[in-house]
């Protein structure tokens, strides 16, 4: 089943924000809690907490569902997925490579010192480094400098004209850090927990386990309706609906698609369901044995049951995966009809075929097959069941493929490290509604090393070339014609194997509504987005 | 009552044995025939059938992947009893050649093995296995040798006890003034008279062994995803539990009906043997 939803509108306006028009930002707030509305306290869970609560060095969903309570950035992404005013009330775009921001006055961090433009550039400055080691670095690879150029003012010049740098500042990262935090090397840790301007403070961290955030009386915006929120980790599907059967939780994201009907057989528990524009996706290491050769990259893509998956895992809800991108991505530069009418001219579209799959291995330079290990989160609502699948397959055609179940900290990590990539898989949420996010991402040659998303090492010029067309150039029809040479090249590649693009579900106690779930639940303040009493 | 009237009650098999021995024969059969007699292969996917519950076709249903969850039982009949089998016999392995030395030598040797002994009964041994498998990794194997290992401390001492009382009895000091070497003592003399002993508690190990290794599977510990195993089983069917519960009830029932069987058979064998 599609996911029928288009933002074309909302992003076509917000593309034109970012690369023509100096805008003043209208702020768009929640409304005001009455008294009577305050809760004392709820308890959320997540499948998983970090190891470190500093965004640069955890760059996860989870760790963006706890950390957009506490911290924000210059921009925001609003209910519509669009772009809205946050600690800069207003920026412009004074020309397709200057963008200002203005920061609003009386914003305070966590411990009461006021927001400086000084820590907006020290905090994309720090993203900026080679030596920070930041996982976030690729959301700054357009940046030029970054400069303070008036106490309220930050000023960020572009190498060139980057479409994509809109959504960076309301991205996580864009979350402003205290200037002198930065400096600190432990900082992430339960002994320095980072700072924010956001209407949480961090006020008690155990890695893994869980999270304690405090509702702030000095925060600049809306009083927050809940007072406390402990987010904890319950990584066994089972034992969270358990949890919320009992009444020990008041809700959780991420629940799997295929539990959904359990979660709805509770009493007291509304489920939501949005689409996601997430993918899942096997990354393949072009610059290493076997994956360098095409005819392996083909056999393991014709070895993917998609629609299968989708209909065991997912109940329908969601899509089997053609290309990296789902159709409602795109709809900032191309319709969704149309997108899909794109994506079925691909050539060759590697459907389910285990012969197909077995011819390709049989013209490689491994016939025989070789053996490959691929971890898989145990975190993920599906990741060690698609694998499961996959590797079943692959061994039908020669491939000796096993699964080996990690935390979700590990799994990510060793993929974000480049360290012996070989095959893994990788679930991707998007970070902004643009057609040029996962591509740039995953396709892009720049990202092809530690601390880049192109888990494949795909190093293509064209592609590059095409990319560079795609992020620079604000037109619709040029950016769509640009990326279309960018899918075909990278399916005739096998640059990725796509596997699906699943729905996202949260529960919530019926007591409670949220009325602002939306597809980026890790990168807004979902407890400040119409959270309240029902 | 008279001798001989003992002698034929400790002779006859009761009825709860015979059980419980078939019941093991049965697995036995599974693990060694598996797939052949499966009724469909427990590694068939059928995506889009998914989990059903029991059905004519499918006797105990399917699993989330649409894998035929009675083939699946069938088959992990196999890892099931392989496991527990290899960490009964290392542990005895290990136990037998230290329980020998300790109960025969004495002194300095005895107290060396004696104290490993006492060091290993103060680790809590699932969670040693636990800690172990998730770092070192290595999933099933290594949960079965870190068991092994384990699981020889009590067996170590249960044989030194067991040479103990041998070693004082006329045989041994007949075999000694003969000049008969010590390895020829320990290993032709002493080791067949304390051989029932160890087959009452190999049984016994093998049960113990059977849930542990079952209880690591269930925690992702044991063996890989994908293979058939009832521990895992357990663990992944867990999801769906309102759709298809045999799925889960099926690997369990399997569990406790195996540790049961073994755990008489071998506290029938100790009765019998041992004391």
């Amino acid at each position: 089943m599609a996911i029928g939803v288009t933002r074309r509108g909302i992003l076509v306006a917000g593309m034109t924000h970012a690369a023509f028009v100096s805008i003043v930002g209208t702020f768009t707030m929640a409304p005001s809690a009455k008294a009577d509305e305050q809760i004392e306290s709820i308890t959320w869970a997540l499948p998983s907490i970090p190891d470190t609560l500093f965004i640069p060095h955890a760059w996860m969903t989870y760790t963006g569902a706890i950390m957009s309570l506490v911290q924000e950035g210059p921009l925001a992404f609003g209910n519509d997925l669009g772009l809205e005013a946050a600690l800069a009330d207003r920026w412009e775009v004074v020309n397709p490579t200057t963008i200002k921001y203005h920061l609003r006055g009386g914003v305070k961090f966590g411990d009461g010192s006021p927001l400086t433009a000084d820590d907006v550039v020290a905090t994309f400055r720090y993203h900026m480094s080679p030596d920070s080691g930041s996982q976030l670095a690729s959301f700054y690879n357009s940046v030029a400098t970054v400069e303070a150029s008036a106490p309220d003012e930050v000023t960020v010049n572009l190498k060139a004209p980057n479409v994509q740098f809109a959504f960076t500042p309301a991205h996580m990262a864009g979350f402003v850090f205290k200037k002198e935090q930065l400096a600190d090397k432990r900082i992430g840790t339960p002994e320095v927990l980072p700072l924010g301007t956001g209407a949480y403070k961090l006020v008690e961290f155990v890695p893994a386990d869980h999270v304690l955030l405090e509702a702030r009386d000095d925060y600049w915006g809306p009083k927050p309706v809940v007072k406390r929120i402990t987010l904890k980790a319950i990584p066994d599907r089972t034992a969270r609906l358990l949890a919320m059967q009992q009444g020990a939780i008041d809700g959780t994201f991420d629940l799997a698609i295929s539990d959904v009907d359990q979660w709805e057989a509770l009493e007291k528990v509304d489920v939501v369901d949005e689409p996601s524009l997430g993918v899942y996706l096997l990354t393949l290491d072009h610059s290493a044995p076997p994956f360098d050769d095409i005819h392996v990259r083909r056999a393991v893509a014709y070895s993917v049951d998609r629609k299968g998956l989708v209909e065991a895992l997912l109940n329908g809800k969601g899509e089997a995966a053609t290309a990296l991108n789902p159709p409602e991505i795109w709809s900032g530069v191309l319709p969704s009809d149309e997108v899909r009418a794109f994506y079925a001219t691909l050539s060759p579209n590697y459907a389910f075929d285990l012969k197909m799959a077995k011819a390709e291995l049989a013209q490689s330079r491994y016939p025989d097959g070789f053996d490959v290990t691929i971890e898989a989160s145990t975190a993920d609502p599906y990741m060690v069941n698609i694998m499961q699948s996959v590797t079943e397959n692959l061994k039908q055609i020669g491939i000796r493929a096993r699964v080996q179940e990690t935390d979700n900290n590990t799994w990510f990590t060793n993929y974000i490290n480049h360290d012996k990539l070989g095959m893994r898989i990788m679930a991707y949420y998007p970070d902004f509604a643009d057609p040029a996010n996962y591509p740039s991402l995953f396709f892009s040659s720049a990202n092809a090393q530690k601390g880049g998303m192109n888990g494949s090492n795909f190093k293509n010029p064209e592609v590059d070339a095409q990319l560079t067309k795609a992020n620079e150039n604000p037109n619709p029809g040029a950016r769509a014609d640009a990326l279309k040479e960018v899918f075909k090249i990278a399916n005739n590649e096998v640059a990725v194997v796509p596997i699906l693009w699943p729905a996202s579900a949260m529960a919530i106690n019926k007591k409670y509504k949220l009325s602002g779930y939306t597809a980026f639940w890790y990168n807004i303040p979902w407890a400040m987005r119409g959270f309240g009493l029902r | 009552m008279s001798a001989p009237a003992i002698s034929e009650t400790r002779r006859r098999v009761p009825i709860v044995i015979l059980i419980a021995a078939l019941i093991v024969t049965a697995m036995v059969i599974c693990a060694i025939l598996g797939e052949k007699i499966a009724p469909d292969s427990p590694f068939l996917q059928r995506l889009g059938v998914g989990d059903t519950p029991p059905s004519p076709v499918h006797v105990a249903g399917t699993d989330l992947l649409g894998r035929d969850v009675l083939s699946r039982v069938i088959y992990g009949a196999r890892t099931a009893l392989v496991g527990p089998v290899v960490v009964a016999a290392g542990a005895f392995a290990i136990a037998t050649l230290l329980g020998l030395l300790s109960g025969y030598l004495g002194g300095l040797v005895d107290s060396a093995i004696m104290r490993w002994v006492d060091f290993m009964f103060a680790l809590p041994g699932p969670l040693v296995a636990i800690v172990v498998v998730g770092v070192v990794g290595g999933g099933y194997w290594t949960a079965v040798l870190v068991l092994a290992v384990l699981f020889s401390a009590p067996d170590t001492r249960i044989v030194r006890s067991a040479v103990l009382e041998q070693r004082p009895l006329p045989y041994i000091d007949a075999a000694r003034t003969l000049g008969i070497s010590r390895t020829r003592i320990l290993f032709v003399h002493i080791l067949p008279n304390i051989a029932p002993i160890i087959l009452a508690y190999v049984v016994l190990d093998f049960a113990f062994a059977l849930v542990n290794l079952a209880g690591l599977s269930f925690l992702g510990l044991g063996v890989e995803p994908g293979t058939p195993d009832w521990g895992r089983m357990l663990f992944e069917n867990r999801s769906i539990l309102f759709s298809n519960p045999v799925a889960l009830l099926l690997p369990a029932v399997m569990i406790i009906l195996t540790a049961v069987s073994m755990n008489l058979i071998g506290d029938w064998l100790y009765e019998r043997f041992a004391k």
